[in-house]
């Protein structure tokens, strides 16, 4: 019995490092992209470090639920976990684009953008994702073993 | 319910592509409109008839983007001194992807209308504050708004306008005065300039139809006489100056 449990805990333990190496490596690569793409961002936007330090916030997230969903990968947590990073998504466009409206002044001129359709296809989207995160919750306790 | 999740799954994937498909290849579009000389303006012709000053301007737009361009909207707001001189709005009609929109931008203002609210600007050179926004919706879906400001010279069709030398001729009765403006305007100004005397008890005691046909840039002075009713000459008074109707000018006399 002793030495039964002994092996199952060394099962999680080697099971709980192999997830948390993958989910490193993964983060790891796409905390590279990320970094890539945030050399562009701060020379399209050098003069305004408003959107340079919104970027940086959904580089972050993005950083911190891709490692996190990798790390709790075949636990209910990992739906509750991919509901939470839609639910920032949606959240964080609806912020960081003004709900749709963006300005910015180039010389002497004053441009704005108003892309409110695409900003509701992407709410729309996430809200999708949430809907899914909840039915993969759902199939996810119905398919476990009950202890 | 797994149908449900992958359904969902395929769902969310076509609508991210399309989500990032749209703002990416609009982009691609306006920047063919933007830098390949696809939108051109050509050299405003202005005129003035029928009481009205009229400025057209010709240009096209070559789409050659994917989209329709759609709410094409330009408006000019033009400001003396914080006051709205007036306002122009134009929406155009779509210009289908692949096409080309040949057209002009038409502004109209009248002289009654500028009169009303900056009758200085009739006798007076300014500088206009012009406000010029213009906007378009690409794919019927991403707008696109530009505005800029500037600042213009307005040159007065009857520039620094007066009456001076006033005498009055007691034998002949009437006055003799000297009129003088320029036409800085960039539009020659004819018609006829109507100057009444008006006396104390504020009754026109005399009138001169003076007819004027001044090129832009060039100076109109003259001698003018006003025959007066010597009965009602009671003053002091003052010089009505009006053209096509309108009161341009009031100076006294005495």
């Amino acid at each position: 019995m002793v030495e039964a449990n002994e092996k199952s805990w060394k099962e999680n333990l080697r099971g709980s490092a192999h997830r948390i190496l993958k989910a490193t490596i993964i983060t790891v690569f796409l905390g590279i992209f990320l970094l890539v793409l945030w050399v562009f961002v701060v020379q399209l936007f050098t003069d305004y470090p408003e959107y340079q330090r919104l970027y940086a916030i959904l580089a972050w997230a993005i950083v911190f639920f891709a490692f996190a969903t990798k790390v709790t990968e075949e636990t209910i947590y990992k739906f509750g976990l991919i509901i939470a990073r839609a639910l920032f998504l949606i959240i964080y466009f609806i912020y960081a684009t003004n709900g749709g409206v963006f300005t910015i002044n180039v010389m002497d001129m004053r441009l704005t953008i108003e892309f409110v359709s695409t900003l509701a296809l992407m709410v729309l989207v996430n809200f999708l994702e949430m809907v899914r995160g909840v039915l993969q919750a759902i199939e996810f306790t119905s398919a476990s073993p009950k202890d | 319910m797994w149908q449900t999740i992958r359904a969902l799954g395929w769902a969310i994937k076509i609508l991210w592509i399309v989500t990032l498909l749209l703002p990416v290849t609009v982009a691609i579009s306006m920047w063919e409109l933007l830098g390949s000389k696809a939108i051109g303006i050509e050299e405003p012709t202005v005129s003035f008839y029928d009481r009205t000053l009229h400025m057209s301007t010709p240009f096209y737009i070559n789409n050659n983007g994917f989209y329709d361009l759609s709410d094409i909207n330009v408006t000019i707001r033009i400001i003396n001194k914080n006051n709205l001189v007036t306002k122009f709005s134009k929406l155009y009609a779509n210009v289908p992807a692949k096409s080309m929109l040949n057209t002009t931008y038409d502004v109209s203002v009248s002289l009654e209308e500028l009169g009303e609210k900056n009758k200085e600007l009739l006798t007076q050179n300014a500088n206009l504050d012009l406000t010029i926004t213009a906007s378009l919706r690409v794919a019927y879906a991403i707008g696109f708004e530009i505005a800029a400001n500037t600042t213009i010279e307005w040159g007065a069709p009857f520039n620094n306008l007066t009456i001076s030398n006033i005498v009055y001729l007691v034998p002949n009765n009437e006055f003799l005065l000297f009129l003088s403006f320029e036409n800085a305007a960039s539009f020659p100004v004819s018609g006829e300039l109507v100057m009444d005397a008006v006396n104390a008890r504020d009754e026109v005691i005399g009138t001169k139809i003076q007819p004027v046909n001044v090129d832009s840039g060039t100076q109109f002075q003259s001698n003018v006489t006003i025959p007066i009713d010597p009965s009602r000459m009671i003053g002091p008074g003052v010089f009505h100056v009006s053209f096509l109707n309108f009161l341009i000018l009031e100076t006294e006399w005495s």
